[in-house]
This record gives structure tokens, C-alpha cells and sequence, in this order.
């Protein structure tokens, strides 16, 4: 026991400050991984994956059955134009998903492909909306800076009277971004 | 563990005790709280409205129910997270704060503990001339009472035992002077007999009885004023006047002096950590001295007790005196001072057990002309500075001297 309380009266205040810090630490950041980067001819093949997008409650969203946009964008940075590159460059891509109540099921459609599929389990929904396999950029330009982003549409959420709800808060409004050189 | 940490954890812990219940009814309790409510019946319920709707129009109803519930879910999951950060964060602010606060009060309620410790400190050296405040605490103020009352004791046992002191010194001072001083004048009064008695009867030997017995007359009066000499020393040894001082430095100028005398080696080992100490630096000299210089004669009395039993052990004796310094750090530092410690221990003979006892009576020495002060000035010296002198043989060979002085920052 005395040993304990000796202990205690060392340590405590330690362990005290240790917690307060790890508290105001940040979960994980929602990010891109490195991408894969093919390059043919005039076009970029870019294929990358957003990692810790799904927490907790962005899950309970796509259940409750509102749809959820999931939106990236590809741009070549403006102020790198001057470095040789011409072409104002920008792409969007569109992952949506939209949970039915009644079949237990996930209608997912991606926009570069045109399609739309059904799954049934949230890790198959979090596996198709986050994955971006080969997107297809084309771009003629020698020299190309790329900037990817992500970012979530606004919902219309029926428990707090229809009013607009940023789903951008489940990542802290922080728009995950990743940056690339190609130089042909 | 202290007091005082006791008292600041107990504090805390009680805080504690009383915040995580609270917490705890809060997040698993409440079973009416919106936020913390049992989700899993309630959506089951939902989901089953879903499956059991018999009309278009019962499935879009039951649809949005089930909508705005997880909905609200999602909107609450977050918030949950944030509670239970935010009770954590209370809980921590709490015990800081408490800490805190019962630091600052223990510390109001431990200031007469402080001040004793404080004082006990300065009587451990030898200062009893300070007194307790009287604190408005009764407890507190009952121990100050009676510590108080027992110092004014201890100062009137002082002053009692000084004044017997005093008069047992003086009566023994007497007595070993008296002894001392008959000895001389009984070996003068025998000279001057025997010279008178020459003379009256015209011997022939009168020239060579005149030459042995004036010597033997000067002879004693030369112990006569050399007595008389460490008397006055001892009779009139200053007050000490202390400042602070290197105590390694002071040994190694006293090693110093004797380092040339043939077949004597020193060997050192001084800790060149050991803080000042504050000393009249002319009286350890004296102290230090004396004592290197009792083992280097004490050494030449055993060769030449030894030589007589066997001349070639005596000629290959390795005779050395060592000599430490190091610095003695009490276990309970709070109420014991620091203190400083020099040993000079030599690998000659050992002290005899009868004669460890009497090692600091007045006059006594087993040196021929030894005047048995000298190490009773040196204690005496040590005792002004509230220091302590110890002799003792070593397990080996030979003994060891022992010179202790407090670290007093005062």
C-alpha cells in the first residue's frame, strides 16, 4: 500500500498531464494514400484509396437512407502553369451511395464509370466509395502539378427539421488533399 | 512519504471518489437520457415497423422514422465522444485544481511542523537558544507548549551542567598539576640536597656530582616550563573564528609538512566533492597536526620497542598514514546535518584497550615527554565547532582517527 500511494503522489500528476494530452490529440485524418501513377501517351492513369473516411456516425448517415455524395476532384495548380504547363486542367469524379431501408441493401454509383451496382455489407460500401482504380486524366501538358482533393456534399437531414447538415464535420472540415509532378 | 504528500493525494483522491460516480450515473445510469438511451431496443422496433408495413404509405412512414432516428444518432455519436472527453478533462482539471489547493493549505497547516523540524535542526547542533511561535492551532499550540517548556529545561541543564563542569575541571586540573608539578620539585629537592651534602663534606667527586646534578636540575625545569607552556595553551585557546573553508586544502598543506620524514609514507584519498565547512582554520590545522603527528611517534616508540625484541622486523616495517576525506550524507537528511569526515589511520601498532580509555584524560601519555594535552586541546577545539573526535584500532593493523564536522549553512 505504501509503496502504491508513493508511487501515486510521484507519478499522478504525471499520468494527469499525460491523459489531458492525449485527449486534445486528433483521431486519425481522413487521407489519400500514395497514389499509382501511369503515364501513356497524352493520358494519366491515377489510381489511389481514402483511407479513415468512414467513422462512427458518417456509417449511422448512410443507414438512416439519405444519400451521400463523396466528390473528387482533379486540377492542375494554377500558379505551376507558368512552369510549362498550358492546359487549365480539372476533373470530377462522383462516388454516391444510398442505403434502402426496406431491402438492407446499398445502391452505390460511380460517375466516371457510368454504373451503378448493389452491396450489402458497410465494408463493401466503404471498400467501392473510397476506392479510385485508374482514373483517367488526360492531359497533354510536359510538366503537370496535380492536386486531388475530397470532400462531401451537404445533406438535408429530417431530425433537425430539414435544415442542411455539413457532413464535411465527420472529418473535421478538413478536405483531404494529395499533390503530384508528372514531367514528361 | 511525507506528511504533506498524504494529506494533497488524500485530497485528490476524495475529489475523485466524488466526481467519477456522477460521471459514471451520467453516461451508464440515466436510462432517460436522450444521449445515452438504449439504442439497440428502440431501432429494432423502427426496423421491424419497416418490415411489418402493410401499405406503400405505412413503409414511407416508417422509413422516415427510421431516417430521423439514425439521423440523430449520427448527430449525437460525436457528441457522446465529447462528453466523455470533456468529464475526463474535468475530472483531470479537478485534481490539478485540488492539488493545488491543498498544497497551498497543507503547507498553512504544516507551518508549525516546518518550524519545529526547523529547530530540532539547530539543536541536533548545538543552538538551543531559539524558541516556538505560539500558533492559534490548540494542537498545534499544546506541542509548542511543551517544547518550548522543554527547551527552557534543557537550557537551565545546561547551564548547571557547565557550571559542575566547570568545577570538576578546575578540581581535576589541580589535582594533575599538583601531581605533575611534585614531580619536578621532588627530583630538585633531591639534587640541591645531595649538592649540599657534597659540599659540607668537601667530597672529592664534587665537580662531577656538580656537572650531573645541575643537568638533571635543568632538565626538570625544562619539563617544568613545558608544562606550564601547554597549560597556558590549553587555559587560554581562543573562541574559534569560523569562516567557510576548503577542509581538503587544510589537510593537504598539514600532510604537506611531514611528507619529507624518511620511511613515512602518505597515501591520500581526498573526495573533491565535500562542500565547505565553516571553521577556524588555524585550530583544525592544530587539530590535524597533532594527530599525524602522534602516529609519526607513536611509530618511532614501536621501532624502538621493536628493535629491541627483533632489530630486522623493526628496519623492514612499511610504516604509512592514510588519510580521507569524504562526505557523510545522513539517511534522514531533514533532521541530521550533513557532515564532513577525515580519517588518518596509520598501519603501526595498535592502541592498547587500557589506553583507549584514557586517550582523552588530561595529561595522560605513554610518550617520554609527552604532556597529555594534546589531544584533549584538539577534542575541546572540535567541540567549538560542534564536531567529534573518535579513536579506534583498526581491524588489521594499527588505528584510526576520526575528525567529524557538521555542514552548517548558519
Amino acid at each position: 500500500m505504501e509503496v502504491l500511494l508513493n508511487f501515486a503522489a510521484t507519478k499522478v500528476i504525471a499520468v494527469v498531464i499525460g491523459v489531458v494530452a492525449l485527449l486534445g490529440t486528433k483521431g486519425k485524418d481522413v487521407a489519400f494514400t500514395t497514389p499509382k501513377i501511369i503515364v501513356v501517351s497524352d493520358t494519366i492513369y491515377v489510381s489511389t484509396v481514402l483511407k479513415s473516411a468512414f467513422p462512427k456516425g458518417l456509417k449511422e448517415i448512410i443507414l438512416s437512407g439519405t444519400p451521400v455524395n463523396l466528390r473528387v476532384t482533379f486540377q492542375n495548380k494554377e500558379s505551376d502553369l507558368r512552369q510549362g504547363g498550358m492546359s487549365h486542367f480539372s476533373k470530377e469524379i462522383v462516388h454516391n451511395v444510398k442505403y434502402n431501408i426496406a431491402e438492407k441493401n446499398f445502391l452505390i454509383t460511380i460517375s466516371e464509370s457510368d454504373t451503378s451496382f448493389v452491396v450489402k455489407e458497410m465494408r463493401q460500401v466503404e471498400q467501392c466509395m473510397t476506392n479510385f482504380n485508374k482514373v483517367k486524366l488526360v492531359c497533354p501538358d510536359k510538366y503537370i502539378v496535380m492536386v486531388v482533393k475530397a470532400y462531401m456534399d451537404p445533406i438535408k437531414m429530417e431530425a433537425i427539421g430539414g435544415k442542411e447538415f455539413e457532413l464535411m464535420a465527420f472529418w473535421d472540415y478538413q478536405m483531404p488533399s494529395l499533390k503530384f509532378i508528372i514531367k514528361r | 512519504m511525507t506528511l504533506r504528500s498524504r494529506l494533497i493525494l488524500a485530497f485528490a483522491l476524495i475529489l475523485i471518489l466524488a466526481v467519477v460516480p456522477i460521471i459514471m450515473f451520467t453516461s451508464k445510469v440515466a436510462p432517460f437520457n436522450p444521449i445515452f438511451g438504449t439504442k439497440g431496443n428502440i431501432e429494432s422496433s423502427l426496423e421491424n415497423a419497416v418490415a411489418n408495413a402493410k401499405t406503400p404509405e405505412e413503409l414511407v412512414v416508417a422509413e422516415k422514422a427510421i431516417q430521423e432516428y439514425r439521423q440523430s444518432s449520427a448527430l449525437l455519436e460525436p457528441l457522446k465522444l465529447e462528453f466523455i472527453k470533456f468529464s475526463i478533462l474535468l475530472v483531470c482539471g479537478l485534481f490539478l485544481v485540488s492539488v493545488f489547493i491543498a498544497s497551498i493549505y497543507v503547507k498553512y497547516i504544516t507551518r508549525p511542523l516546518q518550524e519545529l523540524t526547523y529547530i530540532s535542526q539547530k539543536i541536533a547542533g548545538g543552538d538551543i537558544s531559539m524558541t516556538l511561535n505560539k500558533v492559534k492551532d490548540k494542537e498545534f499550540n499544546k506541542l509548542t507548549t511543551s517544547f518550548n517548556f522543554m527547551l527552557e529545561s534543557l537550557r537551565e541543564a545546561r547551564e548547571k551542567l557547565k557550571l559542575t563542569e566547570r568545577h570538576t575541571a578546575w578540581q581535576e586540573m589541580s589535582r594533575m598539576l599538583a601531581h605533575e608539578i611534585k614531580n619536578p620539585l621532588t627530583a630538585l629537592q633531591l639534587s640541591n640536597q645531595r649538592l649540599r651534602e657534597k659540599y659540607l663534606t668537601k667530597s672529592n667527586d664534587l665537580p662531577e656530582v656538580i656537572d650531573k646534578t645541575t643537568k638533571i636540575m635543568e632538565s626538570e625545569i625544562n619539563n617544568f616550563v613545558t608544562l606550564v607552556g601547554k597549560f597556558s595553551e590549553f587555559a587560554r585557546l581562543p573562541s574559534p573564528d569560523k569562516k567557510p573553508t576548503n577542509l581538503n586544502e587544510i589537510i593537504k598543506e598539514c600532510v604537506g609538512l611531514y611528507e619529507n620524514i624518511p620511511d613515512v609514507k602518505f597515501k591520500e584519498n581526498y573526495d573533491e566533492s565535500i562542500p565547505e565547512v565553516i571553521i577556524d582554520a588555524g585550530q583544525i590545522k592544530q587539530v590535524v597536526k597533532n594527530i599525524i603527528k602522534n602516529a609519526i611517534e607513536a611509530r618511532v616508540e614501536n621501532l624502538a620497542e621493536a628493535e629491541i625484541e627483533d632489530p630486522d622486523a623493526a628496519v623492514e616495517e612499511n610504516f604509512e598514514i592514510s588519510v580521507t576525506t569524504k562526505w557523510n550524507i545522513p539517511p534522514r537528511r531533514g533532521l541530521l546535518l550533513d557532515e564532513v569526515e577525515t580519517i588518518i589511520s596509520n598501519n603501526g601498532k595498535a592502541i592498547s584497550e587500557e589506553d583507549l580509555k584514557h586517550l582523552f584524560h588530561p595529561y595522560f601519555t605513554t610518550k617520554e615527554g609527552g604532556s597529555g594535552l594534546g589531544l584533549i586541546i584538539s577534542e575541546r577545539i572540535l567541540v567549538a565547532h560542534n564536531g567529534k573526535i573518535e579513536i579506534e584500532n583498526n581491524q588489521d593493523k594499527g588505528a584510526r582517527v576520526s575528525i567529524k564536522l557538521p555542514v552548517n549553512k548558519a
